[in-house]
């Protein structure tokens, strides 16, 4: 459809003693602090399945906590590879445009990853709502068991026929005695009020609420950040920076950006991204 | 003349006969521009008509001064009237150029002025005081001019700006359309000395009449010279019929010159006194638009007031017959657009909107294609008047003061200098259906709203209604308790003689129902109160159950502590689930707003028209947000 040269250079953000992050080793990465050898080779197998990692932000699929990712951001550069296009491509039409990124996942696709990431999930939310007014038509159950290991004597006197009462002279000392009693118990108790009314249900209510305000502003951020960095990948394909430095620029604002939905997303967006 | 298109829109006319293909026909003709045929409503002119407005934008083209009036001349040309009174000339190069410049400019002031141009209106200042002396008596018209010569100088000393409070004088301030010089502004009256004219008849003539006189060029706007012996003209004509006699309808009234605008006659007819404000021609006739009403002349010489059957003494400030419309005439006055049929026999408003403060009514392609220019902006109506359509984009400041049609396209004048409208790209009525298209199968807003607060989380909960309280308090706490129990037991007496024992069991049944205060809700446990107790050696048991919402903290130590919380749970929601259906609705409008401007980024760069495409979609996205993707699955049908 169109010819295109390229020409490539390798625009490495590294500082001394930092790691390159697509170029470091297994025992490199064990080397860090709070990075321990499964870690290290899982990243560098991540590295190997997807080519190349394009931030540390990547990694968040990975499960690693808040600790490991925090040295890795401390401890490690990314390198950037910038690709001068001499000749441009002809599109006829703003479908065409958009066609070209029909490979990456769509922005509702990558709502998607970010309610999951941030468990902000409607279906969640709904879950607790309905497990909270549930929860009252089952009966609290209370199970007993009793054992009197207590011996007690009681003493009466009674007359000699065994009634207990002691109307006659002739009289004896009856003895009774008790030990060794069972006793099972079993007790259902239904608030029946909570059905309609609870302080739980109030606080699932409350709680539902800042999830949605919290799910509405993160989904909110990954949408703007998702079409600035769309926006700006259509930039750069309809009018590409002719000198090295906006180039940069441009390809470390995108990175950044990508970077921003992963941090969001924990790492999904990357690794849904064509290698 | 078919008048029954007037009293029944053309819709109706369609709808009856739209089916017959010869009808059709013969309507598509006559929109083509078949004179004599009057407009007959939105259906035939619509569907063949393309309109202006569709996909339309104005943009500037290249005078960013304020004007106050334009003209185009025969060769083409176009000339700008600017507040300030300069003459600006658009040239075949299409930059503009100030041919005569502004009352009072200095020679210091290089920006005003060419030297040159000067020197040459110099030349012709002094040329007209030589035949001053001669013209002056032919325009005196023996002594009854009403304005001096002496007078009009002296009002007419400096630029006059088109919202100054320089106005009539006279009769016209008291009369029953008019308020007050302001209201006269504003509904749309052009003040004299600011006119603007090109001759039709005569190639190269333009007029120019603004503040310190009247000024006349024979090259197209290139030289000018001074011409005297005129009052303060609202409009010039060619006569119909006598090149070289050109009318002018000034504030004393109509003046004709023979000479083509050197020298000026006061004619004794009924409009030798009368202000006049604008005129338009056919070819047989001429109509004047004055302070008394609509005049015309059949002949060269006689003008008869034209009596329609209503506001037959209302001032008219505009007129413009449509040339494709025979007897086609549009008004403008104090009340607005009015539309005569036959000639000014008769006339009626043209529409719902009278688009009071009208300035200029340009006829367009078609019968009943026509636009209208003023106080509120440009609207264009395809149908005779009834619909107009606004055409905004681009316009920063509605107000506009002329219009004209050139080789350009339209453009427009005003404080904010000069504007063209050039059609748009691709046919409007694609744009037009493709915009009904592209709403079709969005959602109503309501609908959008309604699935944003049906959102679980966002529900007004009953359990956060007062009548659920009360409910609580009446449902009891039930308990039902069973029991099974075994003992044994042994019993003697002291000589053992009556020794016996064995073992009892047996089932204990009881069922509890607490109504009240034992079937509180307390339960809150919200402030970690192991930590006060150890902390600040709070005494645990002595504190009462709290509850935190939002920033308050509630004592739970009662069933009906619950109702303060439930409040201010249901008030915070309340207050999310308005943001929530503002935010909807202005995401909503505001990609209504985006994929209706589609047409007009057509035009703009392929790098443009995907970055207005992401907005719509960003917005899309943006909805989805809070509707839980119901948008984006209703526009895809699933």
């Amino acid at each position: 459809m169109f010819l295109t040269t390229f020409l490539t250079t390798m625009v490495t953000q590294a500082v001394a003693g930092q790691l390159l992050l697509n170029q470091a080793t297994p025992a490199e990465f064990a080397a860090l602090d709070e990075v321990d050898v499964s870690e290290a080779a899982m990243i560098v197998q991540l590295r190997n399945e997807r080519k190349s990692l394009r931030s540390v932000e990547e990694l968040r699929i990975l499960g690693l906590d808040g600790p490991t990712l925090d040295a890795l951001r401390n401890n490690v550069a990314v390198e950037y590879r910038i690709t001068e296009v001499n000749t441009r491509p002809r599109y006829g039409s703003v479908d065409e445009v958009l066609a070209h990124f029909s490979n990456e996942p769509d922005v509702g696709r990558v709502q998607a990853m970010a309610m999951s990431y941030t468990k902000t999930n409607p279906e969640l939310v709904e879950g607790w709502l309905r497990a909270s007014k549930a929860a009252f038509g089952l009966p609290a159950v209370t199970l007993s068991y009793d054992k009197d290991l207590d011996d007690y004597n009681t003493w009466n006197y009674v007359d000699l026929d065994g009634n207990g009462k002691v109307e006659t002279d002739e009289f004896q000392l009856y003895n009774s005695r008790a030990d060794d009693d069972d006793s099972f118990g079993v007790r259902m108790a239904w608030r029946l009020d909570k059905i309609v009314m609870s302080s739980e249900r109030i606080r699932v209510i409350n709680e539902a609420q800042d999830i949605v305000k919290l799910r509405d502003k993160i989904l909110e951020d990954v949408t703007r950040i998702f079409f600035d960095r769309r926006r700006l990948q259509v930039e750069q394909l309809l009018s590409p920076p002719s000198d090295l430095r906006t180039q940069i620029k441009n390809e470390l604002r995108l990175q950044e950006l990508t970077a921003n939905i992963d941090a969001l997303t924990g790492g999904r967006f990357s690794a849904a991204l064509p290698n | 003349m078919h008048k029954q298109g007037l009293e029944n829109p053309g819709r109706s006319i369609t709808a009856r006969w739209g089916a017959v293909a010869a009808v059709v026909g013969l309507f598509s003709l006559t929109a083509q521009g078949q004179p004599g045929q009057m407009p007959t409503g939105a259906g035939p002119s619509s569907d063949t008509v393309v309109p202006w407005a569709a996909g339309h934008r104005w943009t500037r083209a290249g005078l960013d001064e304020g004007v106050s009036r334009l003209t185009v001349s025969t060769s083409g040309t176009v000339l700008a009237l600017t507040e300030r009174g300069a003459v600006w000339r658009l040239g075949g190069e299409q930059s503009w150029r100030m041919v005569l410049g502004p009352p009072g400019a200095r020679l210091d002031d290089p920006e005003a002025i060419d030297e040159e141009q000067l020197l040459l209106d110099a030349e012709s200042l002094l040329d007209e005081r030589v035949d001053f002396s001669t013209s002056g008596t032919s325009s005196s018209g023996g002594g009854e001019s009403s304005t001096g010569d002496e007078d009009s100088e002296d009002e007419r000393d400096g630029p006059v700006p088109l919202e100054s409070g320089d106005g009539l004088q006279g009769e016209g301030a008291d009369d029953l359309f008019v308020q007050g010089e302001d209201d006269l502004d504003r509904r749309g009256r052009v003040r004299p000395g600011e006119t603007l004219w090109a001759a039709m008849a005569v190639p190269g003539l333009i007029l120019c009449d603004r503040g310190d006189g009247t000024w006349r060029s024979v090259d197209d706007g290139l030289t000018w010279e001074q011409v005297d012996g005129l009052d303060p003209a609202h409009a010039f004509t060619d006569q119909p019929g006598s090149p070289g006699v050109v009318v002018a309808g000034t504030e004393a009234g109509l003046r004709t010159s023979l000479d083509g605008g050197m020298s000026w006659i006061q004619v004794q007819d009924p409009l030798g006194e009368v202000p006049v404000y604008s005129f338009a021609t056919d070819t047989k006739r001429l109509w004047a638009g004055t302070e008394e009403g609509l005049f015309v002349s059949t002949s060269q010489v006689g003008w008869a007031k034209l009596v329609p059957r209503r506001d037959a003494d209302m001032p008219v400030w505009t007129v413009a017959a449509d040339p494709y419309w025979e007897n086609g005439l549009w008004l403008a006055g104090p009340v607005g657009i009015l539309r005569t049929d036959d000639g000014g026999q008769t006339s009626r408003p043209a529409g719902r909107n009278p688009l009071v403060g009208t300035r200029v009514t340009l006829p367009l392609d078609a019968p009943g294609h026509v636009l209208s220019a003023g106080r509120d902006g440009v609207w264009e109506s395809l149908d005779g008047g009834i619909q107009w359509r606004p055409l905004a984009r681009g316009l920063p400041y509605p107000r506009v003061a002329t219009a004209v049609r050139g080789t350009q396209g339209i453009l427009v004048g005003g404080s904010d200098g000069v504007f063209v409208l050039r059609r748009a790209v691709l046919t409007p009525e694609a744009d037009l259906v493709g915009a009904s298209r592209a709403h079709e199968k969005e959602p109503p807003m309501g609908e959008l709203v309604e699935a944003a607060l049906r959102r679980p989380g966002m529900r007004i909960d009953s359990v956060l209604t007062h009548q659920n309280l009360i409910a609580s308090m009446m449902l009891p706490k039930l308990t039902l308790t069973g029991r099974w129990d075994r003992y044994r037991y042994i019993t003697a007496d002291h000589e053992a003689k009556t020794n016996k024992g064995g073992r009892h069991h047996g089932w204990f049944v009881g069922a509890t129902a607490c109504f009240g205060n034992c079937a509180s809700s307390v339960g809150f446990s919200d402030v970690d109160v192991a930590s006060l107790a150890e902390d600040y050696g709070v005494d645990i048991q002595s504190l009462p159950e709290l509850a935190v919402v939002g920033d308050e903290v509630y004592v739970a130590d009662s069933a009906g502590s619950l109702a303060p919380v439930a409040a201010n749970v249901a008030e915070r929601l309340t207050q999310y689930r308005s943001e929530v259906a503002s935010r909807v609705s202005e995401l909503t409008l505001s990609r209504r707003r985006l994929v209706d401007a589609r047409a007009d980024v057509r035009a703009l760069s392929l790098k443009d028209q995907a970055a207005h495409e992401l907005r719509i979609m960003e917005s899309a996205a943006r909805i989805d947000v809070y509707t839980n993707g119901y948008f984006t699955r209703v526009l895809e049908g699933s």
